[in-house]
């Protein structure tokens, strides 16, 4: 299924690839009459989706569902759950330039395209607080009124997210550069897009000096990127847990809301990298590497999202507190269900499932790992937040209801129209990072076997 | 134009044997080169080692006579008073174990990940974590009071049927602490067998003797290497949970109880931080003294230490995240136990906080900043020695200030003198203990560094010459 790539040697090389070529054929040749067909559809079944839950929060939810708690926390979950996971897989990108894994070359983009998604979210956002502003009151009687103060949750919220989103943007126009540059240079001069792509381009030549303080922008914004991340899941884990329930002391919240960002990132990434390797259909740029490594990635990050959560449920039942096991407690006798599924899709098959070395390398099997992992992560987010919000609230006011799950799939569906609107107008893999990958690493013939050697790759600040 | 790929195809020229009457291999030479400088610490024994040697058995001496008179007087001889049960045997205890963490963790997690630079600085992880296990392991039974008794800890069968309380964090202790240390002694031994068997063949009289037992018949053969491979996969991916859950154990050894300022879930990985942070200061500390007393500039590298203060670069910001993230959560939710805590802690032990800062903040973050000081030894001595400073003020703020109050008042805690000789007798313990294993085992592994060697390579692309390595797992 999977194949390697062959080595790429010079500049020529690369221009005569066809494989690699073809993120900038998608972009430069219009699609044939089947493919645009479907990719109409696609788009309009997005948008349907996206419309049908704008309404249901504007006319349906507001005012008549002002006093449902249910109605939105669950809407805020579902909204948080994307935040996290789209930031995860940006976060992800920059985490394995620092790291210098060679595998990341062709995932760079894509994964960097989800910083797109922050512009849905920052336009949701001020919507859904202007609906229910109190949300941000987090039970002080003393701000509930004064939202945009400094020191409120909502501000830093506004600042962390729009940070890592603003960062994550300016890494995805900065590396793709090079590539509007070959756009602007296959265009046919005079066209619209000559046009469009002399101006994105920004004089791109590929001089050495260019090079330079592409790479040193790239550094620049990968460490920003790393820290807005961690802030803003940590923000969101503190206002989202140690302010809702009062006397509940949790500090491991905010790491485990980062790492299960990070866990989500991984997960979502698989399904794009299969979802656009099976469009791309000419090319094989997702390998064995990939999936591989991301599996490994996610057998780590289960990991130390049980030691988390093991850790903030002991510490709250050797100690006995009544307020915190109160709490602890609730998840698990109140929704013992949504307990063992969020075990199982952030642990168990994450852990186990990519320990097993067949599902891990097979589209199939870890398509089917991330999407339990998905599962896992929104129950989670539900769990951890819902139930802590309101304990003085029923049961049944708190479930997600036909509406709410109508929010949460518009939710999805712009992520997805997200990258069909990108892939439009952005190679969608990265052009030079294929062919830096193809001339970092080859296989070699050695005796009866191969061996791959690779270049060693220094940190991206040092390049 | 030359093959650039020859040195791969050499690679199983060199491990085969060579004639004697064929013309000297290059290879063989430089490995023959290797075993000489890697093995001169242990066949070689000058006056220098026994004067290091003497000095710190010299200053352990001082703790064995203080805890003869403990025997003796009784545990008041030390500062440990209502309310402050703990105080610095379990403040030596924590940081000891957290010295002794990072040694195979750094050994084991840089194998999996097949970091290739980790070759030459495993042996001397490793060797650092036995030592300061032995060391750390001493501390709860000196706090034990009655210390003659201390295999009471032990489920043991006996004739009143008592077994120890599983709630008991001094069982959880004792077994974290053992499961560790046969765990990492089974890794470093496995990892000495090779180098063992050249010492036998290297050695006579009553060394070849004991390098004969030790190397338990290796001889290299295609099984025993492939045996060693799989032995030292399972090793690694094994001994990472068991360091996990030891000092796991440690921080929940203050977590579980429900004291201000100790009751908090992020104690377990934020112990876990510390440790790996005062480990890799520690093994900064070991790198720098090991390449200084033997001579060894040839493969501790530059690259070696920039490495490891990357990696030290990223725990401290990790461990202050903990830090900030526990400090924060207290005052955030406003519990008037946690804010009387707090409240007491940034007042009187203020300075404490701010060595603590200073050192395990400041410093690591500007020296580390630059690559100049990350690749000098001595700066980075200096940047071990400071994180280790900090990581022990940082214990003294967990285990004291917490365990002040008495619901009434706060208490107070000075430590006596036969404190504080029992705490420098811990650093003469570890000294005398490491500088005795550098007599028997060779300090960087030669296998490992061997093996380096014959996966890197350089290939001509254009002009130039680039450095290319072998993937590992395409070896193993």
């Amino acid at each position: 299924m999977f194949q390697h790539r062959n080595i790429i040697k010079s500049p020529r090389d690369m221009a005569l690839d066809y494989a690699a070529n073809q993120p900038i054929r998608m972009v430069l040749e219009p699609p044939s009459a089947a493919r645009l067909v479907k990719l109409r559809i696609a788009s309009f079944v997005c948008a349907i989706f996206i419309l049908v839950a704008g309404a249901v929060i504007w006319l349906w939810g507001y005012p008549s569902q002002k006093n449902n708690p249910g109605f939105w926390h669950v809407t805020l979950v579902s909204l948080l759950f994307w935040l996290s996971v789209t930031q995860g897989m940006f976060a992800l990108s920059c985490l394995t330039r620092i790291g210098h894994g060679s595998w990341r070359y062709p995932m760079n983009r894509l994964l960097d395209i989800s910083s797109l998604y922050g512009v849905w979210v920052l336009l949701l956002l001020p919507l859904l607080v202007e609906c229910r502003h109190r949300i941000y009151a987090l039970g002080s009687s003393e701000t509930s009124d004064t939202i945009w103060r400094i020191a409120g949750p909502l501000a830093w919220d506004c600042v962390a997210i729009g940070t890592a989103y603003i960062a994550g943007w300016a890494l995805l126009f900065l590396t793709s550069l090079p590539d509007f540059a070959i756009l602007r240079d296959r265009a046919d001069p005079g066209s619209k897009a000559h046009r469009l792509y002399l101006r994105l381009s920004m004089g791109w030549h590929g001089a050495e000096v260019q090079w330079r303080a592409l790479r040193r922008a790239e550094g620049v914004l990968v460490v920003s990127i790393i820290v807005s991340f961690v802030a803003s899941q940590t923000v969101l884990g503190w206002d989202f847990q140690l302010a809702a329930a009062r006397d509940w002391d949790s500090s491991i919240f905010a790491p485990l809301y980062t790492v299960g960002s990070l866990l989500g990132g991984a997960a979502l990434s698989v399904l794009v990298m299969t979802a656009v390797n099976r469009f791309i259909q000419a090319a094989d740029f997702m390998t064995l590497r990939q999936y591989d490594n991301l599996g490994r990635v996610m057998i780590a990050l289960g990991l130390v999202w049980f030691y988390f959560r093991w850790c903030d449920y002991l510490t709250a039942w050797y100690g006995r507190l009544p307020s915190e096991w109160a709490v602890q407690n609730n998840r698990v006798t109140a929704f013992p269900v949504l307990a063992v599924i969020m075990v199982v899709g952030c642990f168990a098959v994450p852990v186990f499932g990519n320990m097993i070395r067949k599902f891990r390398t097979t589209r199939i099997g870890s398509c089917a790992i991330s999407i339990f992992v998905l599962i896992g992560l929104a129950v989670q987010r539900y769990l951890d937040t819902v139930p802590t919000f309101a304990p003085n609230y029923p049961l049944s006011a708190l479930k997600p209801t036909l509406p709410t799950l109508i929010i949460f799939a518009g939710l999805a569906a712009m992520f997805i129209l997200t990258y069909l609107i990108a892939a439009r107008y952005i190679p969608i893999i990265s052009w030079w990072g294929i062919g830096k990958e193809g001339t970092r690493s080859a296989e070699r013939p050695f005796g009866n076997g191969k061996v791959t050697v690779m270049m060693s790759d220094p940190p991206v600040w040092e390049t | 134009m030359s093959n650039p790929f020859n040195w791969l195809k050499n690679w199983q020229t060199r491990s085969r044997i060579v004639p004697s009457t064929s013309p000297p291999d290059p290879a063989h030479t430089a490995a023959a080169q290797i075993n000489d400088d890697l093995t001169r610490n242990v066949v070689e024994t000058g006056w220098k080692w026994w004067a290091v040697l003497l000095f710190f058995a010299a200053v352990a001496g001082l703790g064995v006579l203080v805890v003869c008179d403990q025997f003796y007087e009784g545990i008041g001889i030390f500062g440990n008073r209502r309310p402050e049960y703990w105080a610095l045997p379990i403040i030596n205890f924590v940081f000891w174990a957290g010295v002794a963490l990072s040694g195979t963790m750094i050994s084991a997690i840089l194998r999996l990940v097949h970091a290739g630079w980790r070759r030459e600085l495993t042996r001397m992880t490793e060797t650092l974590t036995l030592c300061a296990l032995a060391v750390a392991g001493l501390f709860p039974l000196q706090h034990l009071g009655r210390n003659w008794v201390f295999f009471w800890l032990l489920p043991y069968p006996n004739e009143r049927q008592l077994w120890p309380s599983y709630r008991s964090p001094l069982l959880w202790d004792a077994s974290a602490i053992s499961v560790y240390l046969a765990t990492s002694f089974m890794f470093w031994y496995a990892g000495l067998l090779p180098d063992f068997a050249v010492l036998r063949d290297r050695t006579v009289g009553w060394r070849h003797q004991l390098y004969s037992y030790l190397c338990l018949g290796w001889r290299g053969s295609d099984k025993e290497w492939k045996r060693l491979r799989a032995l030292s996969g399972i090793m690694t991916v094994l001994i990472i949970p068991v360091f996990v859950s030891l000092h796991t154990i440690v921080g929940w050894d203050f977590g579980m109880s429900i004291v201000p300022g100790w009751h908090s879930s992020i104690f377990a990985p934020y112990f876990v931080c510390g440790a790996l942070y005062s480990g890799c200061g520690a093994v900064l500390i070991i790198m720098c003294l090991v390449r200084a007393a033997f001579h060894l500039q040839k493969y501790i590298l530059p690259k070696h230490f920039d490495n490891i203060g990357k990696i030290l670069f990223s725990i401290s910001l990790l461990w202050f995240y903990f830090f900030a993230g526990d400090a924060w959560s207290d005052w955030f939710t406003n519990d008037p136990n946690h804010v009387a805590w707090l409240r007491f802690m940034f007042t009187g032990y203020r300075w404490i906080l701010a060595t603590i800062m200073f050192f395990g903040i400041v410093v690591p973050f500007v020296a580390l900043s630059f690559q100049k000081v990350r690749t000098s030894p001595w700066p980075m001595l200096f940047v071990g020695l400071s994180v280790n400073i900090a990581m022990y003020t940082e214990r003294i703020t967990v285990v004291i200030p917490p365990a002040a109050r008495d619901w009434l008042t706060w208490g107070d805690y000075t430590p006596t003198w036969e404190d504080v000789a029992v705490s420098a007798a811990a650093v003469g313990l570890f000294g005398f203990l490491y500088t005795l294993l550098t007599k028997f085992v060779p300090i960087v592994s030669l296998w490992e560094h061997k093996e380096g060697l014959m996966t890197e390579g350089e290939e001509l692309t254009g002009s130039a010459h680039l450095q290319v390595v072998v993937r590992e797992e395409a070896i193993s």
